[in-house]
């Protein structure tokens, strides 16, 4: 899958040893074509230690080590299946264009699907792969508080000799961490090993093809997107570090992330939506994450009517300034307030989702653009030809009639990013009024979609509320300065629980 | 006429040799990896009904092979033979029949000048009879496969490469001779047949084969793939993710 284009560091087999070459042109791929003359394995002997042995599917080279020992037949056999199941560099690509998880994510957890493999095809990584460094990578990796690259190393490193070690090495530093890291880790061997059980299991864990959701790959990247979901959720703190749960929320256990009730961590309860049914690959676009959108189309009507009060600059006395312009009020104002100064409007952008699930009346949709002085408003509702999203005031200035939505969502997440990108300022609010029934293309549903949404909110710090209400009471305490808090939709909140089993909080 | 026709589509090169003799191609060169049957297509495919007569070309080898040679008959006295290549020109006396020349490249310089003379087109191929003095041409439908097991074509003389202008270089066994392989090992014959440096004959994997249904995958590995025996198991545990006994 990697291939990187040193210098091997080359062995060198003892005299009167036959060098144990693997046989990677015995393989069959159904993406690939079989060895030919122009297409012939090349294999290097490296060293049996970390890094070197690696496996190019593209360029069909194999750098293994070639001692007649179980540890070099062993790594000999992980760069085989490698070779057998592992996608190309161009397949790789497309994997991580789809957006569900990172390319380092990507990697570490299929190294755990390729020792779930070896070890099925009857040999032992548990045993034999490992090299000894891997206690004081723990160690340094835990030492500098790295906790997504202590989960990655310990997924990588899962089923082979070295995991032992590795949590060793982080218990010395983090020793809170150990049980989080076994079980995210463990989830992942359980799902693959769930898959290799089922014999209605299709794609298989082990399958290729030129059709991405007929690859095994699949499986991988799920349990990825999973990993990172698991990650973030734990994580959401500013330190960026997993934080023990709130003395009130703790079960029997005291390590992080644990808490509740029923002595099961928040992460092995998560553990249970890593599932082969739930995770259909059916349902999946091909081309992935952005596909499952509707497109966005912009409307901006004529802004006509003035917001009461609501202009987006406007000038205020003051007792200091260049022109004095307010000389009335040397006699009548006792500060003397003779100079003007000019507030800007505190700006921002409501978003606000007009979908049918909402319910949203004509009044109450125009009670929210007139408590949004000087901000961007807009209504959203997707499923149908027309514009899917309408400006509907803007800089003091609204709509006399506002547009009848669509009815549907269908883009709640590129709205979003639209809201995002039209904040006059970088620290200028983002209100989104919802009810957290986000959809895709066509009203379809899935927690996918609703996870990106929530990724989004928390990334960029966006409020949000479900009613027009709670809306206007936002709207008033923000113009007021006053500090607001978000509030949570429930089914984004019962989304976001069942997918991570952590409680989720916006700002 | 015969054919390659298998139940199977064929291979992209068994497709062009069926191609080249369907359209009458009576010069051809078959040459690759040994142990993929191209001795046997030039035996057995095409119009062959006068008669096919091999020629296996060694260092040794005289002219005697090719054109014939005196020997010695019951009555006491000499009597010519003709060699294969004046059986091929004659066929069944009707029909020229077909001649497949095998290791041409190891033909020493004597046989080789003959074979070029032999292998020529119909209007200047011409020999003598020693005996009768009859002056003999090939009959018509007389066809020539030869077959090497040189990888490059370059390596082969310009007079013989101009005498046979088609040439096919066949990569891969031929289906029907992976038919009489077991099912699970036609894959890696097919693979391993043109595998460079680490090829593995189709007579090693027939061998293979039969082994293993009497002593176990791992100890017939043992006895055909020798120093590659483990390495030949592994590859088969992984590319089926089936453990080997």
């Amino acid at each position: 899958m990697s291939k990187s284009n040193d210098t091997p560091i080359t062995a060198n087999i003892a005299q009167g040893s036959v060098p144990m070459y693997p046989e990677p042109e015995m393989l069959s791929r159904d993406d690939n074509t079989a060895t030919t003359e122009s297409k012939r394995w090349k294999v290097v002997n490296v060293q049996p230690v970390r890094g070197e042995p690696c496996t190019d599917v593209n360029n069909r080279e194999m750098r293994v080590p070639m001692y007649d020992t179980e540890h070099s037949r062993h790594i000999r056999a992980h760069e085989m299946t490698h070779a057998k199941v592992s996608p190309t560099a161009k397949q790789f690509d497309k994997w991580l264009a789809r957006g569900y998880a990172k390319a380092p994510t990507l990697v570490r957890c299929e190294e755990l699907r390729v020792n779930v493999l070896v070890a099925h095809a009857g040999f032992e990584p548990q045993n034999h792969i490992g090299d000894g460094s891997e206690h004081l990578a723990g160690k340094r990796t835990a030492e500098a508080g790295d906790f997504l690259s202590c989960v990655l190393d310990a997924i990588a490193f899962r089923n082979t000799n070295g995991y032992a070690q590795y949590l060793r090495g982080v218990a010395l530093h983090q020793p809170t961490w150990v049980e989080l890291l076994e079980t995210i880790s463990k989830t992942g061997e359980d799902y693959y090993l769930s898959i290799l059980g089922n014999s209605r299991s299709h794609p298989k864990l082990y399958d290729t093809h030129t059709r991405l959701p007929l690859s095994g790959f699949g499986y991988v990247e799920n349990y990825a997107k999973w990993v990172e979901q698991q990650v973030g959720a734990l994580c959401d703190n500013p330190t960026g570090q997993p934080q023990p749960q709130p003395e009130g929320k703790k079960g029997e256990g005291e390590g992080v992330g644990e808490g509740e009730s029923d002595g099961k961590s928040a992460t092995e309860k998560a553990s249970e939506s890593l599932t082969h049914d739930r995770w259909g690959r059916g349902t999946i676009p091909k081309r992935g994450r952005d596909a499952m959108w509707e497109e966005l189309k912009v409307s901006t009507p004529s802004l006509e009517r003035n917001v009461m009060g609501a202009i987006g600059r406007k000038r205020v006395a003051s007792a200091t300034g260049r022109n004095p312009r307010r000389m009335s009020r040397l006699l009548t104002d006792p500060e003397r307030r003779i100079f003007d100064r000019t507030v800007k409007g505190a700006g921002g952008v409501v978003l606000i989702d007009t979908s049918g699930s909402m319910s949203l009346s004509h009044d109450e949709v125009m009670e929210m653009v007139l408590n949004a002085p000087s901000a961007l408003v807009a209504q959203y509702s997707g499923n149908g030809n027309r514009p899917n999203l309408y400006v509907v005031a803007d800089k003091g200035k609204c709509v006399r009639e506002l547009p009848s939505p669509n009815g549907g969502n269908g883009m709640d997440a590129p709205a979003l990013r639209w809201a995002i990108g039209k904040r006059q300022r970088q620290n200028a609010p983002v209100i989104w009024v919802t009810d957290g029934g986000v959809t895709g293309k066509g009203d379809s549903w899935q927690e996918d979609l609703v996870m990106e949404c929530v990724a989004l909110v928390k990334r960029h710090g966006i409020y949000t509320c479900e009613t027009p209400e709670q809306a206007v009471t936002m709207l008033k305490a923000m113009s007021k300065g006053e500090k607001v808090t978000s509030i949570v939709p429930s089914h984004m909140k019962g989304v976001y629980e069942s997918v991570t089993g952590h409680e989720l909080t916006f700002r | 006429m015969a054919t390659l026709e298998t139940t199977e589509k064929l291979p992209a090169c068994w497709q062009e040799v069926q191609d080249a003799l369907e359209a009458g191609i009576d010069r051809l060169i078959l040459f690759g990896v040994p142990g993929t049957g191209k001795t046997y297509a030039g035996l057995n495919y095409g119009n062959i009904e006068a008669g096919a007569y091999r020629l296996i070309c060694t260092d040794d080898m005289t002219n005697a092979d090719v054109t014939g040679c005196w020997q010695p008959n019951e009555h006491g006295s000499w009597s010519w033979l003709d060699g294969s290549a004046i059986r091929a020109w004659k066929g069944d006396s009707v029909t020229g029949g077909r001649l497949v020349i095998d290791e041409i490249d190891k033909a020493g310089g004597d046989v080789f000048a003959t074979l070029l003379a032999m292998t020529d087109s119909p209007e200047s191929a011409k020999w003598e009879h020693p005996q009768t003095r009859q002056v003999l041409r090939p009959n018509s439908g007389f066809s020539v496969v030869m077959t090497t097991n040189i990888e490059q074509m370059s390596e082969l003389p310009s007079a013989l490469k101009d005498r046979f202008p088609v040439c096919v270089r066949i990569n891969e066994p031929h289906p029907s001779a992976l038919q009489r392989l077991s099912e699970d090992l036609r894959d890696y014959a097919r693979q391993m047949a043109d595998a460079g440096e680490r090829r593995i004959s189709l007579r090693a994997f027939y061998a293979f084969d039969q082994l293993r249904t009497a002593l176990g995958t791992k100890r017939a590995a043992e006895m055909v793939f020798r120093d590659r025996a483990k390495s030949v198991v592994d590859a088969i545990a992984i590319n089926t993710m089936t453990p080997q006994k």
